[in-house]
């Protein structure tokens, strides 16, 4: 197990034009911290994530494992483990084979090496398909076997590339939960990537949210959810995602555009000038609040979950209709009108920058 | 064929012919839906304008040579001649053996003709995957040179032996002089004549000449192979060389298995390659050069369709032998 620092690491794709798919990342992660690097596609996060693995050139900036420049190491010296989301499994080799592969180099009896496959081979469950083929499995199979070969090396780092984006829903469900148990049980460091927020929500020690080959956030789940520090970070964690309006804000005044007329209430952030207001779907309130912005709405789309029921509202207040998300099952007519609820509390205040202003006094609480 | 698998408009009978009355009284019991019938017919239709045309310039020579095989034809006289049954290939007369299968020249066109096969397919086969693994592998200027690898390949046959030819004389070749000049040799060789070199030298020209073709088979194999599995090996720290022998060689193997067959088939009836660069030698006589010189130096139409039958006979038996052994291991490891 290794502590993993970034000093200003890069990637650039020399071509015609030099493309930059990591662009000066700093970034700490702590021994037996378990990491997921968040993203929409082509953010970085895998270029990031082969950087560690040493398949990808470092272009600039250094790599440490530990306080190892592991810069210029092949990937078997890094000692690490990683999890394709292919699988990547050797199609022509039992599932034994594949994952006694990697050992046949390292010193050690054939016994010492089946031991060890049949051991990981019982935790993850798979011990009694050791004899067969990869195209004879199903895909939970098949990622339990990826799983198995980059355990069984007992490796200082654990790498995985999306492992989880080729199966089914209810699958993906419970191998996220196997990977998080594996991970409480072997406690090694570990680096997941990932563009789905559920996962990185429900896995992660530490989010690392990335966009254009910059870190956008460092921090826990909730953190991250609550404090987001821009509006992408808000805009990209949470389903369905934050409302977005825009206003102006004076003297810890907020103004809405408001179709007629403006009008203006205290705020608890200090800024001046265009801001964003963001507000999530699941606090948005339908009860009069004190301290809370109304808001006069047409009911535009109804969505029907289940357990929630989200609803579309038309304001004038933005463009995009306001999501609001009402728990248990409501079937408000379409086209009806419907005063809303936005907490102060609960608002988020983005400069025109997009980055997030600091709340005056206290934090919110989730 | 089973009637649930069917789709289109015969689908909307299915409830009918599902219950035990329509099955007994339908005809789909019968195993065939009209629409899979249909499906047949047409597969056939598309199929006729090439079993016409197989028929015509495989199937009629070839049944006309077995027939001809069996009789006593020449050049001179081709309608004159008598049915003699298997006397072309193996007669026994006044104490002694008469026919092709008695001829110790057919014996050693054959023995020739295995060894040019075995040894030139193998180190094709051998510098082809090699010849492939270097283009696969990326480089400033690989689509060049990807593309001059195919020269020797797409140069006719004819051609290259001419030209390998003149290289290879013993007198003003430019290999002697290259030899000599390089202190390997002290006098010039008579590659293409003398008996020790001559057969060496047709194989080196044919490796040469088809090397290109395995390679670019190879090559395309390599493509369809999964990248992440390599990735996973450097992951796992394996060396090249072992990643090669246990992943790439058994996954490019059924590949290579299909080029082997296709060169097989083409270095057994090897002719114009020896013809042109050694005539008539009988130290270089393949088994399609027996069959022409009966044919057409010796003019005897039926002995040498015989010997013509019995290529055909050694080529489909070999590679039958050799695509049966190969696909045989295959279903044994259950990659296929």
């Amino acid at each position: 197990m290794s502590s993993i620092e970034f000093v200003k690491l890069e990637k650039v794709y020399k071509g015609l034009s030099d493309f930059c798919a990591v662009k000066g990342v700093d970034l700490q992660i702590n021994e037996g911290e378990f990491v997921v690097f968040v993203g929409p596609s082509g953010c970085g996060k895998s270029t990031l994530l082969r950087m560690i693995a040493g398949l990808e050139d470092i272009s600039g900036g250094e790599l440490y494992f530990g306080d190892r420049c592991v810069n210029d190491l092949s990937p078997k010296e890094r000692g690490i483990g990683m999890v394709f989301q292919s699988y990547a499994l050797y199609p022509h080799m039992s599932v034994f084979d594949n994952m006694a592969f990697g050992l046949t180099l390292e010193k050690g009896s054939r016994e010492t090496i089946k031991e060890k496959v049949e051991e990981v081979a019982r935790i993850l469950q798979i011990d009694h398909l050791l004899d067969r083929k990869p195209k004879a499995l199903s895909g939970g199979q098949r990622q339990r076997v990826a799983i198995g070969r980059a355990i069984v090396r007992q490796p200082n780092v654990f790498l995985f590339d999306e492992p989880l984006s080729n199966l089914d829903a209810s699958l993906r469900v419970q191998m996220r939960i196997e990977i998080t148990k594996l991970h409480q049980r072997l406690k090694t460091t570990s680096i997941y990537v990932t563009h789905d927020q559920v996962e990185a929500m429900t896995m992660a020690d530490k989010i690392v949210v990335l966009n254009q080959g910059r870190i956008m956030q460092v921090g826990s789940p909730l953190q991250i959810y609550n404090e987001p520090a821009n509006t992408f970070v808000a805009g990209f964690m949470g389903s369905p995602t934050m409302n977005f309006i825009d206003v102006e804000a004076k003297d810890d005044q907020l103004s809405l555009r408001n179709g007629q007329a403006s009008r203006s209430f205290p705020m608890p952030f200090h800024y001046s000038g265009q801001a964003t207001l963001g507000i999530r779907p699941e606090h948005i309130e339908l009860q009069p609040q004190a301290d809370a912005i109304p808001v006069e709405t047409r009911i535009c789309v109804v969505e029907h979950l289940g357990n929630e029921t989200l609803l579309y509202l038309t304001t004038d207040l933005c463009e995009q209709p306001l999501v609001v998300a009402v728990s248990g099952e409501t079937s408000p007519e379409i086209g009806s009108a419907l005063s809303i609820y936005l907490p102060l509390e609960r608002c988020h205040l983005f400069d025109a920058r997009g980055d997030a202003v600091r709340r005056q006094g206290k934090v919110t609480v989730s | 064929m089973d009637i649930s698998t069917v789709s289109g408009p015969q689908a909307r009978t299915l409830p009918v012919s599902r219950s035990p009355r329509g099955a007994q009284q339908g005809k789909k019991t019968t195993g065939l839906s009209g629409f899979s019938r249909q499906r047949i017919r047409t597969a056939w239709l598309f199929l006729l304008p090439m079993i016409l045309g197989l028929a015509c310039v495989a199937g009629w020579p070839l049944l006309r040579t077995f027939y001809l095989g069996f009789t006593d034809s020449s050049l001179s006289n081709l309608d004159g001649a008598n049915f003699i049954g298997f006397e072309n290939y193996l007669v026994y007369d006044q104490g002694e053996w008469y026919g092709i299968l008695a001829d110790s020249l057919w014996w050693r066109a054959v023995g020739n003709t295995v060894y040019i096969t075995l040894l030139s397919v193998s180190l094709e086969t051998v510098l082809g995957v090699l010849v492939a693994l270097i283009l696969h592998a990326k480089f400033p200027g690989r689509g060049l040179v990807r593309a001059a690898i195919l020269i020797p390949w797409a140069i006719p046959t004819v051609v290259s032996a001419k030209m390998w030819g003149w290289m290879l004389h013993d007198q003003y070749g430019v290999i002697n002089d290259l030899l000599m000049s390089l202190h390997l040799i002290s006098s010039p060789v008579a590659w293409t004549v003398n008996p020790d070199t001559v057969l060496g030298t047709i194989v080196a020209v044919d490796v040469w000449k088809t090397t290109p073709f395995m390679a670019l088979l190879t090559l395309a194999a390599l493509q369809m192979l999964p990248k992440d599995c390599y990735e996973a090996a450097r992951v796992d720290g394996i060396h090249p060389i072992k990643v090669f022998f246990k992943v790439t060689l058994p996954l490019i193997k059924p590949a290579l298995v299909v080029a082997v067959v296709f060169r097989m088939l083409d270095a057994l009836r090897i002719f114009d390659l020896i013809y042109i660069l050694t005539s008539n030698s009988e130290d270089t006589m393949s088994i399609s050069i027996y069959a022409r010189q009966q044919l057409i130096d010796f003019q005897q139409v039926g002995y040498g369709s015989a010997a013509s039958t019995l290529v055909f006979l050694l080529v489909f038996g070999l590679t039958l032998g050799y695509i049966f052994a190969t696909r045989l291991k295959f279903d044994g490891s259950g990659d296929h």
